[in-house]
């Protein structure tokens, strides 16, 4: 009985804490070479009440264990540094400059009675390195997108200038990081293509088309429908963090009012008719506002080679949103986006319910939609289109997913496997709790599968997930 | 002709030959890739010595510092001891007066002590004189000789010579007698108590 | 029961001497010494000493570190390789002891092992020499310590082509620095190897008395010529899927064959015999053991993996009768045996008995077991009927497109008490070349990490590759991997499986030691001699 008691006592109590970043920071080796200057390495420091000399020490760490690593291979140094309480992921986007994000392992409290204090227990597995790197290269491509590389940056104002650009972006950006809820798709950072049938997609390519024809300021344009895109004219790496951003960033901060009813069409006057829903979502929030200000976010693409520096515009009719992205060198003028609004406002409103028509057709021919027997991530890495049945919803603070964690992680594992080998591959596994997970690799796609029927043998589970390429994918997939 | 069994340990620092002298003196063959001894090496060899039989009892020793407590086990009840330097590492030699010492005060009253200057065919690395072992070997009594495992140099001599300084067999004999193939518990703990 | 290791150390003082070492050139190192020499310095508080040294200088040592190692690399080979010559012994057989560390093809090694102490002192590199490595060492130990002083443990470092494992155990700090893609789990699992081979010729007790005595002792003084062992613990580890699997492989052997082994080895006994082991080809033929003695304790498959690997790693053992201390770890890790080891079948030897007694005295009795034995097994002809066994073909199982399988049964009579065995056909062609072995033993250590995986362990896992279809599958009854070509179906191999199972349940008094024999050494239950081991 007396061993009992406590154990009871404890199971009830204990607390599990999910992966927090503990730290991020950004630093040159190359800006503190001596002995007693190693701050001026530090470019970013977070959290920033950090005492001087420990940050030094944790700097000093990171670049002692590439520096070893480098000893085995001087191409390849260190990505990632496990230890009993965190995890530090390291990435160098340009070179030598390193950026460092510290995971902290998600860890079980459990009380101790007598008022001693609780002992942890850090689950130091449950961390997959592929994801949280990506996490951080992430982070790397997003202030890219804003601010343009590092080095443009201390090229034209020096330390001074790339210290006040890193703090300005990630100061911020760094809250919207919920690393709890990053799994799999984080490793893709994929695309979700919007699916169209020809018709409606040759409607939408001579809409791109006139528009750019019209406005000849406008250099690239990307279309985007219920968050998923329909056409892009960007390259791909750019289109990949752009879409990021406008899915977990833009959008879901423009969603809330329009569901809250707060966001009436910009003409009144013109209520019921539906003729003009158009409006900006970056620059002007009212174009009839004497005081509007018409600056909009500037991004950075091609930064490979062309280097471009371009604004933003963002403007969205219903569900449908469009990108056009303008020569930063030209100054944008009320008179441009008021042309833009009045030539782009009506037509991409009659595209947007024609879109919806289209899509509420195929719906009901593919039939009522019932609760499938297994949930899906598809991922090609040629264009990057990326389809989850196992995401919910994905926004800035959260992302949903209807399947257990550990499920997730072994759908990580395979993706691990399936990174080692070029060739075509496929894995099938039984978790402990009898759900089946198949991976499948062909030809550059990637496609996992949880199925949910524990009595199922092998040969079931086979049977299943050819029905499902067969009907989805086409019979893309046809190992065995 | 009478068979008398004589037990013979091998000592000295590691990599001087010691298991090379054995394998040429029993197996008459060379190997110049030998691994280091583990704990030690049992084996036996017989030779006609005038009119009786000797059957070397060999126990040859590893000479690495983990075994070095072991050795008492092996040269107890020994009627003598082959100590073997290598000629081209003045470290082995010190290492040898160590031996000698430890014999002094905890080896066998009557044991026969040879010492084998080893290697002597890289004369050309010579780090200890023929003279001083020689010197050395004379101030305690002991068999000297200088010897190739490699060349086959003086390595049955070593044992020829044993064979000459060890006492005849007299009625009690028992200094020089075949050890006993078992032993007391009571005695072996006795004599444990000196390492 | 087994003896304590008292004597062994007494006459190895380690302040006799201090042995020299060779001049450091890396500034790193000498800082790391300071550190070093500050906390041996006989502060009271040995922890307090530690932490005043890092709170001071540990950020600053790291950062020493870092740079010292950019600089030696920019010096290329001609300083780096220096002590290297002035050190290297010039006899002895070509070893990797003498490569080049600075040479790329020491870099592309496989996997590396370094052990050294926790005042960074090198005891064993598995490639290079241990001088020539001192400052790499000297940082893999400010990284450990540095990780440590802020109460934390370093585990793992990643990159892409390198896995680095560290562990500590007691006063000793391992690393593996490892392009196999192996698990962190499988890595640490051999490094633990490699401590307990240490342990298996040193004792626990010994080394950690040795460097509680002086924290700076270089242990290579006391492992000196065992570097042989560790290299050929790690081959093992690489190259036999026993120690993946913690079982033993046994010798397929007719059942009444082995029987009448095991009552040969049974006839022979001595007091104080505690195991005798009959080894073929490095794999087991038969073992028997005295009933008291493992009443409460049983031979583990590691502690049989380390002791076939100190007698395959030595042909020293195959010049006339060996009597050595040896240290069983998990067992007990601080006490001796004393092992009795002889080839039966001079000059192949491929047959070897192993003795153990609890008695460091023992050795004219025990030998005398030996010559029963041999005398028995020579009436028998039993030299002759063992030189015929040998592995079986996968071909026997009768299963097109089953190229090769591991099985490990769980469900053996009197488990608790029975060695964890496994058997596994000879690897045939495609597999026959040592590259592909190894490939196909890869792909098994992938699975096996899959499915043992601390946080996500699986049931089943079915691969299909690009060139072999591999199944792994873990029940309560046994833990099976297979290995089918490419082009199967999934329904062949769930029928070759069907197939397999059959297959081993009839052959297993063949596959497996299945009642592992007994006896007793002394006709009254030696309650006196157990009290005296504790």
């Amino acid at each position: 009985m007396l061993m009992i008691r406590p154990r009871m006592a404890s199971g009830t109590q204990e607390k599990q804490y999910t992966p927090s970043l503990l730290s991020f920071f950004i630093y040159n080796p190359k800006f503190g070479p001596r002995e007693g200057e190693e701050e001026k390495k530090i470019l970013f420091y977070h959290p920033i009440e950090i005492e001087k000399n420990e940050k030094i020490r944790n700097v000093g760490l990171c670049e002692a264990i590439v520096q070893f690593t480098r000893t085995f291979c001087p191409t390849k140094p260190a990505k990632s540094l496990h230890t009993q309480k965190n995890r530090q992921v390291f990435h160098e986007p340009e070179e030598n400059y390193w950026m460092v994000m510290v995971v902290r392992n998600p860890m079980v409290e459990k009380p101790n009675k007598d008022g001693k204090p609780p002992t942890v227990e850090y689950q130091e597995d449950e961390i997959i390195d592929s994801v949280y790197g990506s996490v951080l290269k992430q982070c790397y491509s997003m202030y890219k997108l804003f601010n343009g590389t590092f080095s443009r940056a201390f090229d034209a104002g020096g330390v001074e200038l790339l210290i006040q650009k890193l703090e300005k972006f990630f100061y911020r950006y760094l809250q919207t990081l919920h690393l709890q809820s990053c799994d799999l798709l984080d490793v893709f950072g994929g695309i979700a293509f919007f699916p169209l049938d020809k018709m409606t997609y040759l409607k939408i390519q001579s809409f791109v088309n006139r528009v750019e024809e019209s406005l000849s300021l406008v250099k690239y344009t990307a279309f985007l429908y219920n968050d998923q895109l329909i056409w892009s004219g960007l390259e791909q790496e750019d289109m990949r963090i752009l879409f990021k951003y406008l899915t977990t960033s833009l959008f879901p901060r423009h969603t809330e009012p329009e569901l809250a009813g707060r966001d009436s069409p910009l003409r009144p006057e013109l209520t019921g008719n539906l003729l003009h829903y158009g409006r900006f979502l970056t620059g002007p929030a009212n174009l009839k506002d004497p005081d509007a200000k018409f600056r909009f976010p500037r991004i950075f693409v091609n930064t490979e080679d062309s280097y471009e520096e371009l604004h933003l515009i963002v403007y969205k009719a219903m569900s449908a949103a469009v990108c056009f992205m303008v020569n930063a060198a030209v100054d944008l003028s009320r008179e441009f986006c008021e042309q833009l609004d009045s030539l782009v406002g009506p037509q991409l409103t009659l595209l947007a319910s024609d879109i919806c028509e289209q899509y509420n057709i195929n719906r009901r021919i593919s039939g009522p939609e019932k609760e499938p027997q297994f949930k899906f991530i598809y991922f090609n890495h040629m264009n990057l289109a990326e389809k989850s049945t196992i995401h919910m919803r994905k926004t800035t603070s959260v992302s949903l997913t209807s399947v257990h964690p550990d499920l997730m992680k072994i759908l990580g594992d395979i993706n691990c496997d399936f990174a080692r080998v070029d060739e075509d591959e496929e894995i099938i596994v039984k978790a402990m709790t009898d759900y089946w997970v198949v991976g499948k690799k062909s030809d550059q796609r990637e496609l996992y599968v949880i199925l949910n029927q524990k009595n199922a043998n092998l040969i079931e589970v086979n049977e299943e997930v050819k029905r499902l390429c067969a009907t989805q994918f086409n019979n893309i997939f046809f190992l065995d | 002709m009478s068979l008398r069994e004589l037990k013979v340990c091998l000592l000295g620092d590691t990599g001087v030959g010691k298991s090379s002298i054995v394998w040429r003196f029993v197996e008459d063959n060379f190997d110049p890739n030998i691994n280091p001894t583990i704990g030690a090496s049992f084996m036996s060899k017989t030779v006609q010595y005038q009119n009786e039989l000797h059957k070397f009892l060999i126990w040859d020793t590893a000479g690495q510092e983990r075994f070095r407590a072991l050795a008492p086990m092996y040269y107890r009840g020994s009627a003598a001891a082959i100590i073997v330097y290598d000629i081209t590492k003045e470290d082995s030699f010190q290492t040898l007066k160590n031996w000698v010492k430890e014999l002094r005060q905890h080896g066998p009253p009557n044991i026969v002590v040879a010492i084998a200057g080893n290697k002597c065919d890289l004369s050309d690395a010579r780090e200890v004189l023929e003279k001083d072992a020689k010197d050395y070997a004379d101030s305690i009594h002991a068999i000297f000789v200088e010897t190739s495992a490699k060349n086959a140099i003086n390595i049955n001599e070593v044992f020829i010579q044993i064979s000459q300084r060890i006492p005849v067999l007299d009625a009690e004999g028992s200094s020089v007698r075949g050890f006993k193939l078992r032993r007391q518990p009571a005695e072996s703990t006795r004599e444990r108590s000196c390492c | 029961m087994p003896s304590h290791p008292e004597g062994i150390l007494e006459s190895s003082d380690p302040t006799s001497e201090e042995n020299p070492r060779t001049q450091d050139h890396q500034p790193d190192l000498q800082k790391l010494h300071i550190q070093s020499s500050e906390t041996d310095s006989g502060k009271a508080s040995q922890d307090s000493a530690l932490d005043n040294g890092h709170d001071d200088s540990g950020e600053f040592v790291v950062t020493m570190l870092a740079r010292s190692k950019v600089e030696e690399q920019g010096m290329g080979t001609k300083d780096a390789s220096s002590p290297l010559s002035e050190t290297g012994t010039p006899l002895g057989p070509p070893s990797h002891r003498n490569e080049d560390v600075t040479a790329d093809s020491w870099r592309q090694h496989r996997k590396h092992v370094f052990v050294l102490s926790e005042a960074g002192k090198p005891i064993y590199s598995r490639y290079g020499s241990e001088e020539a490595l001192s400052s790499t060492m000297g940082v893999m130990m400010a990284l450990v310590s540095f990780v440590q002083s802020g109460d934390n443990t370093i585990r793992s470092v990643y990159s892409d082509e390198h896995t680095v494992v560290f562990t500590q155990r007691g006063p000793l700090v391992l690393v593996s620095v490892s392009s196999s893609r192996q698990s962190e789990q499988q890595l640490r699992q051999e490094l633990l190897y490699v401590y307990n081979q240490i342990v298996s010729m040193l004792t626990q007790a010994s080394i950690t008395r040795i460097f509680e005595h002086k924290k700076n002792y270089d242990l290579r003084r006391l492992l000196a010529g065992s570097e042989k062992i560790l290299d050929g613990l790690l081959n093992l580890v690489d190259s036999d899927p026993s120690i993946l699997l913690s079982a033993v492989h046994c010798l397929p052997l007719a059942s009444s064959l082995r029987d009448s082994l095991s009552q040969i080895l049974q006839k022979s006994i001595t007091p104080n015999l505690v195991f005798s082991i009959l080894i073929a080809k490095n794999q087991l033929l038969t073992i028997v053991q005295e009933k008291t003695v493992i009443e409460d304790a049983r031979l583990e498959p590691s502690d049989l993996h380390l002791l076939l690997n100190l007698i395959g790693a030595s042909s020293a053992f195959q010049a006339g009768e060996i009597w050595t201390p040896i240290c069983l770890p998990s067992f007990n890790p601080d006490c001796y045996f004393y092992a009795y080891i002889s080839y039966l079948d001079p000059p192949e030897c491929t047959v070897c008995l192993v003795l153990l007694s609890t008695d460091k005295e023992a050795f004219y009795s025990v030998a005398e077991c030996k010559r029963k034995i041999e005398e028995a097994m020579q009436t028998q002809n039993a030299l002759n009927s063992i030189a015929k066994a040998h592995l079986y073909s996968v071909s026997q199982v009768g299963v097109s497109d089953l190229r090769h399988f591991m099985y490990k049964p769980f469900d053996v009579p009197d488990n608790h008490r029975q060695l964890t065995q496994f058997t596994s056909p000879e690897m045939e062609a495609p597999y026959s070349s040592e590259e592909e072995r190894m490939r196909l033993l890869d792909l098994y250590r992938d699975m096996h990490s899959r499915i043992h995986s601390t946080s996500r362990p699986l049931k089943l896992i079915y691969h299909v590759a690009e060139r072999e279809t591999l199944l792994a599958w873990v029940t309560s009854k046994f833990e099976l991997y297979t290995c089918f070509s490419p082009l199967v179906t999934k329904t062949c191999a769930i029928n070759a499986i069907t197939k397999l199972l059959r297959w081993i349940k009839k052959e297993e008094d063949r596959l497996f030691i299945r009642y592992p024999p007994k006896y007793s050494t002394t006709p009254n239950p030696s309650k006196s001699s157990k009290s005296d081991a504790h």
